[in-house]
């Protein structure tokens, strides 16, 4: 036999911390559906070439390859959103109505810095149709709703928009290397630099003025919306401002406007978002654990136009960050005590609590090794059968199943 | 209440530090350069301060089990770490330089072999300027390299160039400027916005009044 070395697994390999993994997942999923997602899937095997046409999205090199039988290229899934789209307008009706999806996916990457494989799950929504700010205005409050739900003592949701910094730089002549120190600058709110950078360039005073103040232009809404007004004199960006000012109002409806900051040096990698961006962050994990924005331009690259608007949350980041403890994980709900009298009876009334929904197992002697919430025992008694039902101490005599059932619903009701 | 946790760089620029952050009014009482204990905290307890390698600080912070880093941008640079970089404290100022025991120009080279303590930074340079690079890394003594023949030349920071002429190198060219400077992580950023705001415009108004 072959000598099995411990590797480095995989975290999720962890069986405690998949089972953790996977009531975050439920917990994510289910409040897609709250707001009316259904979910949907996609291949895990995707067209290399098609992700060569798409600039601006994944790095090429960052995509794990192979290769079909004929000689084709094919790359393992590394974005959701591209092929949920592209799978979209290639099964759409001709006349198309709002659609809601949201999916639980891993996408697998080459991160540059190393030399491994990485699979990431994301559980993100993408919402395809409809271009109102008051869709917008919902799609964030549903981020919102996501990270409160996480349970952390803070989170705050960064919104940008992927248009500012365009029209920023829009009147200048700068060369793709200078676009992207400029960018590479801001992002990393590097002031110094900034001034340096802006004296090498032709530049006019108020644009100078408004990307010399960038990195300052995160915080309170309402504070930098009027910053902005009253720096420059544009209708692109004045029309940008009257966006966020609107947003704004619709999440104070919400009720979700104390935690939400504007971020103007707030820029994603991928250059499909069309206007308002947006991250979240939690309290104690490191990097954004939720990441979005609108996307009206992507779906031209499929051969036809459709607004779109959707987020991702790193579920393994989440996950990572969490206590063992933090989390409830699903334990025996019942344990039924069987003796060979009682044999046949206690798997008749095992697969009985099973129909009603609850985990049940059925032990010969080591029921303290399962920790059931809920433990039964058949009496012997000749004439009639008597269950005993044991809840914290309390001991309940049950002569049919049905009572069995309803004491359990009662029991657990309690539990929860 | 929340706190802040700072890393702070050990070595050449750790004491400066210090003492821009004292005059900031951010003291460590319990704090000796030569003290084998790792954490410190301030006065008031509202900043805990992790002295650690240089090299270390941008993992530190990228990572969020910092919230604020002091560092050189060598080490910055060479971490590729996604941080907000937001003051420059104007100390332990340095090049990174290409020097080698040769005077023969870059571009006449078909391709280099190059020592270094920053192979990133270095294979970025070459990369940048099209040249076929070939990177050794190494932790101390850099110069010895082109000395021995195990490289063409080294990319590492100088500062006076002493070293480097003691040893019969050239310096070839400067690649960046380098300095201290505040790195911030991003998450922290927005979950701690004002304790990381005030601790920003404390340390700037010290800058400004040292006139730097």
């Amino acid at each position: 036999m072959q000598d099995f070395t411990t590797s480095q697994a995989h975290t999720d390999a962890l069986i405690t911390n998949y089972q953790r993994k996977n009531e975050r997942i439920k917990q994510l999923t289910s409040r897609f559906s709250t707001y009316g997602f259904s979910q949907i899937s996609t291949s895990t095997f995707e067209d290399y070439d098609s992700y060569m046409r798409l600039q601006g999205t994944v790095e090429t090199n960052e995509m794990i390859k192979t290769i079909d039988h004929t000689g084709n290229i094919l790359a393992l899934r590394s974005d959701a959103t591209i092929p949920i789209t592209e799978q979209l307008i290639r099964e759409q009706q001709s006349h198309m109505t709002e659609k809601r999806y949201f999916y639980v996916l891993d996408v697998f990457r080459y991160p540059v810095s190393s030399m491994k494989p990485k699979e990431n799950t994301q559980a993100g929504i993408e919402c395809f149709g409809s271009n109102g700010i008051e869709t917008d205005a919902e799609i964030i409050a549903l981020a919102m709703h996501t990270l409160i739900d996480i349970n952390r003592p803070s989170y705050t949701l960064e919104i940008g928009h992927a248009g500012f910094f365009e029209r920023c730089i829009s009147a200048l002549d700068l060369s793709k290397e200078k676009r992207n120190t400029l960018k590479k600058i801001l992002q990393t709110k590097n002031m110094g630099e900034l001034k340096q950078f802006l004296m090498t360039i032709q530049v006019a005073d108020d644009w100078k003025q408004v990307l010399e103040l960038i990195p300052r232009l995160y915080g309170e809404p309402l504070k930098i919306i009027e910053l902005v007004r009253s720096t420059i004199d544009d209708p692109i960006i004045h029309t940008q401002m009257d966006q966020f000012e609107k947003l704004n109002e619709l999440l104070e409806a919400y009720d979700l406007a104390s935690h939400v900051v504007i971020d103007l040096s707030l820029m994603n990698h991928m250059d499909y978002y069309s206007d308002i961006i947006f991250q979240g962050f939690i309290h104690n994990v490191g990097k954004p654990v939720l990441m979005g924005g609108r996307y009206n331009n992507l779906t031209a690259h499929f051969g036809s136009s459709m607004p779109a608007i959707g987020f991702a949350c790193d579920v393994d980041a989440i996950v990572a960050s969490e206590h063992e403890d933090d989390l409830y994980v699903h334990t025996i709900d019942i344990g039924i005590l069987q003796t060979e009298e009682t044999f046949k009876d206690s798997l008749s009334l095992a697969t009985y609590l099973r129909d009603a929904g609850w985990s049940t197992r059925t032990v010969t002697n080591d029921l303290p090794s399962i920790q059931p919430i809920i433990t039964c025992a058949f009496l012997d008694n000749n004439e009639t059968q008597v269950i005993q039902v044991i809840y914290q101490h309390t001991t309940k005599k049950c002569t049919s199943f049905k009572e069995v059932a309803s004491y359990v619903q009662q029991c657990m009701q309690k539990e929860t | 209440m929340q706190q802040l946790t700072l890393a702070l760089a050990k070595g050449r620029t750790a004491k400066d530090s210090l003492r821009i952050l004292e005059k900031a009014n951010i003291r460590f009482p319990t704090f000796h350069p030569a003290s084998r204990k790792l954490i410190f905290e301030d006065e008031s307890c509202t900043i805990k301060m992790l002295y650690v390698k240089a090299v270390d600080v941008p993992t530190y912070v990228e990572t969020g089990a910092a919230d604020i880093g002091i560092v050189g941008r060598d080490n910055i640079l060479e971490s590729t770490a996604d941080l907000y970089e937001m003051l420059d404290l104007q100390i332990g100022r340095c090049d990174f330089v290409v020097a080698s025991t040769s005077t023969k120009p870059l571009n006449d080279y078909r391709s280099i072999t190059v020592a270094s303590k920053y192979p990133k930074v270095a294979a970025n340079y070459f990369n940048d300027k099209h040249i076929p690079v070939e990177t050794i890394t190494l932790n101390g003594s850099v110069e010895l390299a082109p000395m021995i023949h195990m490289a063409d030349m080294i990319v590492d920071i100088v500062e006076t160039g002493t070293t480097i002429r003691e040893n019969g190198l050239t310096i070839l060219e400067t690649i960046e400027p380098i300095s201290t400077r505040v790195i911030v992580n991003k998450a922290s950023f927005a979950t701690k916005t004002p304790l990381i705001q005030d601790f920003i415009t404390n340390v700037e108004s010290v800058l400004a009044k040292e006139g730097m």
